[in-house]
């Protein structure tokens, strides 16, 4: 375990901040961006794997924006970093269990990373606070055109990015934003919501991406078409759809206050008298929990926290982020009550 | 029984070839089996095969025996030249083995892109770095562009317009 100093660093798209940030927490862009003739790789030797590590290391080396940032080889962190990693959302659940020549580099306060020898050779991924996918797009546009000055991507002139799958080629670009829909789920709607998304090219998944489940409410919206509409096209349509998204669950708040607002009062209450009573407490209740209180503040129901908090208990209860804290595996029993004074030091302090 | 080619080893090898209704019975040595280029296909190829061949085969490993069969001409794997993946590879693993593979299998691959994309046209960013696509390249990507934001704005005749245009250039290629 050896990423301790990394809690100490403020994420920077924690903040609540940008559009609709009581909605919509976070935007992300990725690119997948591969070189030209190195096998891809999973298909790739170790040695192959090797060379595209080292190029790739190389041009972040040299390009201003990577200045001082630190590159990891991921072979050399044990699982709880890099579960730790996959927390912070700066990996995916493949990378951070996959074997081979991996690495990840991390950027200013964690708003602009690169996974190396994930799927692809590349996976450069820019993040900001609230529904921001052109503030996210516009840095790392810049941040690939540096790369791509000292790297030979692949590319075709008549299908574009040329990716290990077929899925991502084009324009390489999956744009998503975290969302919190908790009045479409307590009205049923959301499933309605989210096969409709489906129909337009647009699919919803869990906290940390492909394959993941729903926790607290929270969805990642992305676009699924990469090839064919250019980069700013595929921005503009998911922010459209998520401001549809958005409205339909304003609608579905103001309605539940509305019509059961004792029963809404009453779910909230109770949640934050759980986080800041409790002794011993999950990572799916929390998450639960949360969101019941995250709904309280967009109610204003006087509740003495903020949502910069939550966003920031969100990060901080996750398993191996309290293990880090304590720099010590831990058994689940064990997690459970760390976590749970976590909490109640973090609303108890309003910070 | 002896062998049908040379007459003289025993026969090892026995099979029904059914090809346009036409039932022909082959027994074969092993030498001439191989000469006549009876491939032995794995579980795996026959599979992909069709259902035929992939029973037969899967007979053949249920008895141990091996039912070969003969394919009019060899059959030839494909590979990719650069990294040697195969299509299969492709359809079992889900990801391509290298960029060259979008070159050496563009047959099957566009049909599936475009039914993943519902288009088969980039439209978007370029590498600066890309001199290999020379200046009439760039000019068609840059009228695809063009004729992607008119579409947008639904201005029809315009994009027919530049769609004459791209098609002028392509041609000329």
């Amino acid at each position: 375990m050896q990423l301790q100093n990394m809690l100490r660093q403020k994420i920077g798209w924690l903040e609540s901040k940008g559009k609709s940030p009581g909605i919509a927490i976070s935007s992300r862009v990725r690119l997948a961006r591969n070189l030209n003739r190195i096998p891809f790789p999973q298909k790739a030797s170790r040695r192959e794997q090797e060379e595209s590590f080292e190029k790739i290391k190389g041009a972040c080396e040299e390009i201003a924006y990577f200045k001082g940032a630190p590159i990891l080889n991921l072979q050399e962190f044990d699982r709880v970093d890099r579960q730790f990693l996959l927390e912070r959302h700066l990996i995916s659940y493949e990378h951070s269990r996959g074997d081979g020549v991996r690495g990840l580099v991390i950027g200013d306060r964690e708003l602009l990373s690169l996974m190396i020898n994930e799927e692809d050779h590349l996976r450069l991924q820019g993040i900001q606070s609230g529904l921001e996918l052109q503030q996210a797009w516009d840095i790392l546009k810049q941040i690939d055109e540096q790369m791509d000055k000292k790297l030979d991507y692949a590319f075709s002139p008549e299908i574009g990015y040329l990716t290990a799958c077929p899925t991502n080629t084009g324009t390489g670009m999956r744009a998503s934003v975290l969302m919190h829909l908790p009045a479409l789920v307590m009205n049923e709607e959301i499933n309605k919501v989210l096969q409709a998304l489906n129909k337009i090219g647009m699919v919803a998944r869990g906290l940390y991406g492909e394959g993941t489940k729903v926790m607290g409410d929270l969805f990642q919206i992305s676009n699924q078409v990469t090839l064919g509409p250019n980069e700013e096209g595929i921005i503009d349509n998911l922010e459209r759809v998520v401001k549809q998204v958005i409205d339909y669950e304003i609608k579905g708040r103001k309605t539940l206050f509305k019509e059961s607002k004792e029963k809404v009062m009453d779910v909230v209450y109770r949640a934050y008298g759980v986080l800041v009573n409790a002794r011993q407490i999950s990572f799916a209740e929390t998450m639960e929990f949360l969101s019941k209180v995250r709904l309280g503040i967009y109610f204003d129901l006087g509740l003495d926290t903020k949502l910069d908090i939550l966003n920031e208990l969100t990060i901080l209860t996750q398993p191996a982020h309290l293990q880090e804290s304590v720099g010590k595996e831990l058994v689940p029993s064990k997690r459970d009550f760390i976590r749970a004074e976590m909490i109640r030091e973090k609303l108890k302090s309003g910070k | 029984m002896l062998c049908d080619e040379c007459k003289k080893n025993e026969a090892v090898i026995h099979f029904t070839q059914i090809l346009n209704n036409k039932v022909t019975k082959f027994h074969l040595c092993q030498e001439c089996a191989k000469e006549k280029g009876v491939v032995f296909p794995s579980l795996d190829e026959a599979l992909l095969e069709g259902p035929q061949l992939a029973l037969a085969s899967l007979l053949a490993g249920l008895s141990d025996i091996g039912v070969p069969y003969a394919l009019e001409k060899p059959k030839v794997v494909r590979k990719c030249p650069n990294c040697k993946a195969s299509y299969d590879d492709f359809r079992e693993s889900g990801r391509l083995g290298c960029s060259e593979c979008y070159r050496t299998f563009k047959k099957e691959l566009l049909p599936l892109l475009r039914r993943l994309h519902g288009s088969v046209q980039h439209t978007g960013k370029v590498p600066l770095q890309k001199v290999r696509v020379g200046k009439k390249g760039k000019e068609i990507m840059e009228l695809r562009r063009e004729l992607q934001k008119v579409i947008e704005k639904e201005e029809y005749e315009k994009a027919a317009v530049i769609r004459d245009k791209i098609k002028e250039l392509e041609k000329k290629k």
